[in-house]
């Protein structure tokens, strides 16, 4: 009897587990993922060559600006964000950074809309952040290796929306802001990036960490 | 005879067990899957992710957990080596990245971008990617909170590149709507 339990218990085993064994994912292409990268992949030094990345461009706030700020229509906010290069080769010692908002293929909006008095929507529209962006300097500059450049960055919010909108803020990402490197013919450069990415042109990716929220008077 | 038997017993789990490892040891692990079969073409694409559930606190520091859109693309149903992927991801610190890109093959990032887009709170993140005119355009409407959402006025993010591919390959599957 004792040894029939016995039998009964090792069999019930194997049918709880043998299939955890054999339902593992199979290995080889059939399997296979694309990557995802994130700045975690872009900062790593040794990741991020070996995806042809030179080294990357940090866009940030002070560490004592406020994140919210308070505009009236018809106004301007004057913001400081810092710009730091790091870069993960010694031999890239500059970079090339352009910067202009009206040029960026990356565009933010902040969709509105204008209720009547029974909560009913009778409008909407569309606020184009980009559009109401600037930034001093503006154009292209030379960054060296781990210096930190203060920009600023002048919000203006339109005398002419709309009375009634919600919401009153919207989001103000520092956009229209790209790095590359030129004239790449440095070996010492090159050799550190697989042979596809070795081009006369390699752009610096930029790494955003900065979403100020912008309030108005509605 | 008996500690015999109980002894085979212990050693046969134990074998089992070291024959099931799991797959979130993987560099990558992920969860979801791909789909893969009835192949048809597309111009846009739409994926809604929503991390209001998921405590970031438990994701380690330097790693981060993705929802993201993947696509081929291509010319009608002949595939161009080109994938397309419009994705956020939660950090440890509950901050949510925006970071589309396409890549040439599985090892080539070509065209990359990135934002801060909310954090972990946010009602609905939908990533939505379009193909045509010789472009594609990635779009992530951000909701961040219900008020938003039922208003329909989320926060937009739009960014986009140049492309030799006219339409994209999705896979086709039936799905009961019950999750």
């Amino acid at each position: 009897m004792k040894r029939n339990l016995i039998f009964g218990l090792m069999l019930l085993a194997l049918v709880m587990l043998v299939p955890l064994s054999c339902a593992q994912p199979k290995s080889g292409p059939e399997m296979e993922s694309v990557p995802f990268i994130t700045d975690i992949e872009i900062r790593d030094p040794e990741t991020a060559l070996q995806y042809g990345m030179l080294g990357y461009v940090d866009i940030l706030l002070p560490s004592d600006a406020p994140e919210t700020v308070h505009i009236n229509r018809g106004e301007t906010a004057n913001i400081t964000i810092l710009l730091h290069f790091v870069s993960h080769v010694p031999e890239l010692t500059e970079i090339k950074v352009n910067i202009d908002p009206k040029k960026s293929d990356y565009k933010m909006e902040q969709c509105y809309v204008i209720e009547d008095a029974q909560g009913n929507i009778i409008e909407r529209g569309v606020i184009n952040v980009n559009e109401l962006i600037s930034y001093s300097p503006n154009g292209t500059i030379t960054m060296e290796a781990n210096q930190t450049l203060p920009i600023t960055m002048t919000i203006r919010v339109p005398a002419d929306l709309p009375e009634g909108i919600m919401p009153t803020s919207f989001p103000v990402n520092p956009m229209g802001i790209t790095a590359s490197v030129s004239s790449v013919d440095n070996p010492d450069i090159l050799s550190r990036v697989p042979p596809q990415y070795r081009e006369d042109t390699m752009d610096i990716p930029a790494i955003v960490t900065v979403l100020l929220e912008v309030i108005f008077d509605g | 005879m008996g500690k015999k038997m109980v002894l085979a017993f212990a050693l046969i789990i134990a074998a089992l067990l070291v024959l099931a490892p799991l797959r979130v040891d993987a560099d990558q692990p992920y969860m979801g899957g791909y789909l893969k079969r009835s192949v048809v073409t597309s111009n846009m694409v739409l994926v809604d992710v929503n991390y209001q559930e998921t405590k970031a606190s438990q994701i380690p520091d330097g790693k981060s957990l993705g929802g993201v859109a993947s696509v081929a693309g291509g010319d009608g149903f002949t595939p161009s080596g080109w994938i397309y992927q419009n994705g956020v991801s939660l950090l440890h610190n509950n901050d949510v990245i925006w970071a589309p890109q396409a890549w040439e093959g599985d090892d080539e990032p070509e065209e990359y971008h990135q934002e801060w887009a909310g954090e972990a709170d946010y009602v609905a993140f939908y990533e939505r990617m379009d193909i045509g005119s010789s472009r594609v355009v990635y779009t992530l409407y951000a909701y961040s909170d219900f008020w938003h959402w039922d208003h329909d006025y989320p926060e937009t993010h739009t960014w986009n590149h140049s492309t030799a591919d006219n339409n994209f390959l999705v896979g086709r599957q039936s799905h009961s709507g019950n999750w």
